[in-house]
């Protein structure tokens, strides 16, 4: 508001002396995605260098609170994009009304599944997967399966799917590969189950201090080790069920002031520019790889046979049911 | 007659404390509610079996944690008071220090001694004994202990000081074994204090989120506050969100309004408490303390030792110099302060405007006090943002706002400290006061403000170690600009950070334990001028 305030006041000087003031794109993100750490800083120096704008970030706590504020802010939102909502809840942004169709060419996409979604752009994805100390657990499982009937000893911990979109992609994961025997699954993988937390930085730390033998987490964790401490022990089991994809998204606002400045960033968020930099922030696979060099660390990382994504709509329909079964399975 | 008048003007401005406090947090909340039933199509699911299992599962930890936290305390603090050795000050100090803990981090600290890697395993390992598993209930209750147990001791240990000098002599002289003098003059001092401080607790515990689901072992751990998170994140559902709060705040509320209906017995005229307690007692009554404080020290100590263990290797100066760090520091430290600035004039304002009354209009200013803690962060967030873009950027105004919800929930301390000492005053200067016709400035300069300072101290270093930014509320706000510690500490756990974010946890605590220093000598200060 301060920039814009000052843009407006800038704007309304410039104007008098003949040049156009700066336009302000609104983008609403999640806090981890523009923090010093994240993607965000470096993606909005190389989008300003070029489209003679103002990119001003609104980042709230995570994906899942984007669309909680998008829906108290109704139709007088100031966004212009909307950035960073899981694959798994775009059913609830486009039932609310708070996307348009975003008008981009998404051929190209290099995502191990077809996404053409006139509404979502997708902009980076991932495998979740199981991580483990190889130097603890040596013959970790190869499938759900084998996990939930290992050894007593075999702990793992993973995340609520009420706080956490981990925790939603596992509940996804074993009711695309179990199906109706998902309750069943759970009971039996119950005895494993360390804890759950709230979200995934509590499980992670949980498993980096030994207290379980796996984490819920992605196949790209181990890349972080590896470029950042030069330490391999810490890897992805693959599983020969397939691996639940998340796939982050972003789109334009139903009410976006600057349309047009909108649909560009959206462009350029597929450009091999912007792509370049979410693999060693995010620690995620860039969505249309043409042209961007993964560090060589991540040619180490495990490739899924399988990829498995359930539909967003059948998600929206039945993710409260799906809640209660897990609970029901878990929560005595 | 002129006291009278200056009576009513003090209720009356307690009264209007009461109301702009209760505003601030009912307000938001109809907003919600309001909102919510604006748009059809919405309800229906407000108290499911789900919901209801939880909400039972809630209660039963906060009793139990609640109970297993204050009990404990009335003998640690005991022992602190009633004993003087080289050093107890600095033990007070570092008993006091896991209250200061984020919540964050007090689970992985626990699990370094009590996890099943732990210190206290390997130690059983050793012996031959296995270790049992802490996740679940016992977990829970192990990590609220750990956090409430020195905010008990906090609340309890004015109570002794509160002892008039001659009691203690006359038990001196009576020859009053330890049963007997903990029966006739402790008690009657110590009760209403419990009372608080087993509100106090419960009410933190009832609200607990991410430490109970780290260490409860599953979704039967959860609480009622996960169940508001769900309804308002993923369900959008804004009635559901205000009911499920009001119910919480409701249930609360009349729990521990029973707690507050312990009040201070009357303890006679008296020429002060003694600067220094002096009790003598046979060793047996020392060991036992020597033993309470030891066993206190090592339970409290350990997991922050870890804490401190685990950060020692880390990137000290990288942490320390990154820019945004020092933007997070600068934030806390002024949140810190104004909170706990907000929290003491408007606690004040409550306890005075009580004092004197009788029945419910007593109470309401306690009531209205507690209230904030039982407030779920989330929905009082998401009202306020709803309330405040009518007129502002919500960004714009993150800062005051964690401030201002930081100061709130810090108001049950203040009252729970400054309430039993006006109440205590006001029976020994009350009737005097109202019979020499002293009042409003003068009795403020000369009876409360000496009588509020000392204790005042107490509780504003407490708010102010508490309040380096408690983000909640402002999750929706866009509060980038507006980084804090604990935010900050968040921020670099889920980028993969671990060893920046224990060196964060540690600087927390110090920063924590430093404002809560710095407030009660600044205070301190004020008295003596």
């Amino acid at each position: 508001m301060k920039r814009k305030l000052a843009a407006t006041v800038l704007g309304s000087m410039t104007i008098m002396s003949g040049v156009q003031a700066k336009p302000v794109l609104d983008v609403y993100t999640y806090s981890s995605f523009t923090s010093e750490w994240g993607p965000g800083p470096e993606l909005e120096r190389r989008f300003e260098a070029s489209c003679g704008c103002d990119l001003v970030w609104t980042s709230v706590d995570d994906g899942v609170a984007i669309l909680s504020r998008l829906k108290l802010e109704g139709a007088s939102s100031k966004a212009d994009v909307v950035l960073g909502l899981d694959s798994s809840l775009t059913a609830e942004a486009k039932d609310g009304g708070f996307v348009a169709p975003h008008g981009q060419d998404l051929s190209g996409l290099t995502l191990p599944v077809m996404y053409d979604d006139p509404s979502f752009v997708p902009y980076d994805w991932g495998y979740f997967a199981f991580v483990y100390d190889r130097t603890r657990l040596p013959n970790p499982p190869k499938s759900l399966a084998e996990l939930a009937d290992a050894p007593p000893d075999l702990t793992v911990v993973i995340q609520d799917p009420r706080t956490s979109t981990p925790g939603l992609g596992l509940l996804l994961w074993v009711k695309a590969v179990h199906g109706e025997d998902a309750r069943a699954y759970w009971e039996k993988l119950a005895p494993h189950i360390l804890t759950v937390t709230s979200g995934w930085s509590e499980a992670y730390d949980l498993f980096l201090k030994g207290e379980a033998s796996m984490v819920l987490s992605y196949t790209t964790s181990p890349a972080y080790h590896m470029v950042a401490e030069s330490k391999d022990d810490i890897q992805a089991a693959p599983f020969t069920d397939g691996h639940y994809l998340q796939v982050e998204v972003a789109a334009l606002a139903k009410n976006a002031q600057e349309p047009e400045l909108a649909k560009r960033f959206l462009q350029f968020l597929l450009s091999s520019d912007a792509q370049s930099i979410l693999p060693t922030t995010n620690w995620m696979y860039p969505a249309k790889s043409d042209g961007v060099e993964l560090p060589e660390e991540f040619s180490r990382l495990i490739q899924p046979g399988k990829a498995l994504l359930t539909n967003a709509e059948t998600v929206r329909v039945n993710r409260a049911a799906w809640v209660d079964e897990w609970f029901a399975a878990l929560g005595r | 007659m002129g006291g009278r008048v200056v009576r009513r003007t003090g209720t009356l401005i307690g009264n209007v404390t009461a109301l702009l406090v209760g505003l601030t947090l009912f307000l938001p909340i109809l907003a919600l509610l309001a909102t919510g039933l604006q748009e059809a199509g919405q309800g229906g699911r407000w108290l499911d079996g789900r919901t209801l299992l939880t909400l039972r599962f809630t209660l039963v930890q906060a009793t139990l944690s609640a109970l297993l936290a204050v009990l404990p305390a009335v003998l640690v603090a005991r022992a602190l008071v009633r004993r003087s050795f080289p050093g107890r000050d600095l033990l007070e100090r570092l008993l006091a220090l896991p209250v200061l803990v984020p919540a964050l981090v007090a689970g992985s600290a626990l699990l370094v001694l009590f996890g099943r890697r732990g210190w206290v395993a390997e130690l059983f390992g050793m012996l031959g004994i296995p270790w049992p598993s802490i996740y679940g209930l016992t977990g829970i209750l192990i990590g609220h202990v750990f956090l409430n147990l020195p905010l008990a001791v906090r609340i309890l240990a004015p109570a002794w000081r509160a002892v008039p000098a001659e009691q203690w002599r006359l038990a001196r002289q009576l020859g009053l074994g330890d049963l007997a003098r903990f029966r006739l003059i402790e008690w009657p001092a110590l009760a209403p204090r419990i009372a608080r401080a087993l509100g106090i607790v419960f009410m933190l515990c009832f609200t607990s989120f991410a430490l109970p689901m780290t260490l409860g072992g599953g979704p039967a751990g959860t609480t009622m506050e996960v169940a508001i998170y769900e309804a308002l994140r993923v369900d959008a559902d804004l009635v559901r969100v205000a009911v499920l709060a009001l119910l919480q705040i409701a249930l609360c509320s009349v729990l521990v309004g029973i707690g507050l209906g312990v009040r201070t017995i009357r303890s006679g005229v008296s020429t002060g408490a003694p600067p220094k307690l002096r009790v003598e007692d046979g060793l047996l009554a020392k060991a036992l303390d020597g033993l309470v404080l030891a066993a206190a020290l090592l339970f409290l100590g350990a997991p922050l030792l870890a804490l401190l263990l685990e950060a020692a290797g880390g990137p000290w100066w990288k942490v320390l110099s990154a820019p945004m760090f020092l933007v997070a520091l600068r934030n806390s430290v002024v949140v810190a302060l104004a909170a706990a600035l907000i929290s003491l004039v408007a606690g004040s304002l409550l306890v005075l405007g009580a004092r004197g009354r009788a029945g419910f209009l007593m109470r309401a200013g306690e009531y209205v006090g507690s209230i904030p803690l039982v407030t779920p962060a989330l929905a009082l967030g998401a009202g306020l943002f709803l309330l405040l873009r009518r007129v502002v950027d919500p960004a714009e105004v993150a800062l005051p706002a964690i401030a201002l919800a930081n100061g709130l929930m810090g108001l049950p301390y203040v009252v729970a400290i400054l309430g039993p000492e006006v109440a205590r005053r006001e029976m020994e200067h009350g009737r005097l006061c109202r019979a020499l016709g002293i009042g409003g400035a003068t009795r403020w300069r000369l009876i409360d403000l000496p009588t509020l300072l000392p204790v005042a101290g107490l509780a504003g270093g407490l708010v102010a170690a508490f309040s380096l930014g408690d983000f909640g509320v402002v999750a929706l706000f866009g509060a980038d600009e507006a980084r804090t510690l604990p935010m900050h500490l968040h921020l670099q756990a889920g980028s993969y950070r671990s060893a920046d974010a224990a060196v964060t946890a540690v600087v927390l605590v110090v920063l924590a334990a430093g404002l809560m220093w710095a407030v009660e000598r600044g205070l301190a200060h004020a008295v003596r001028r």
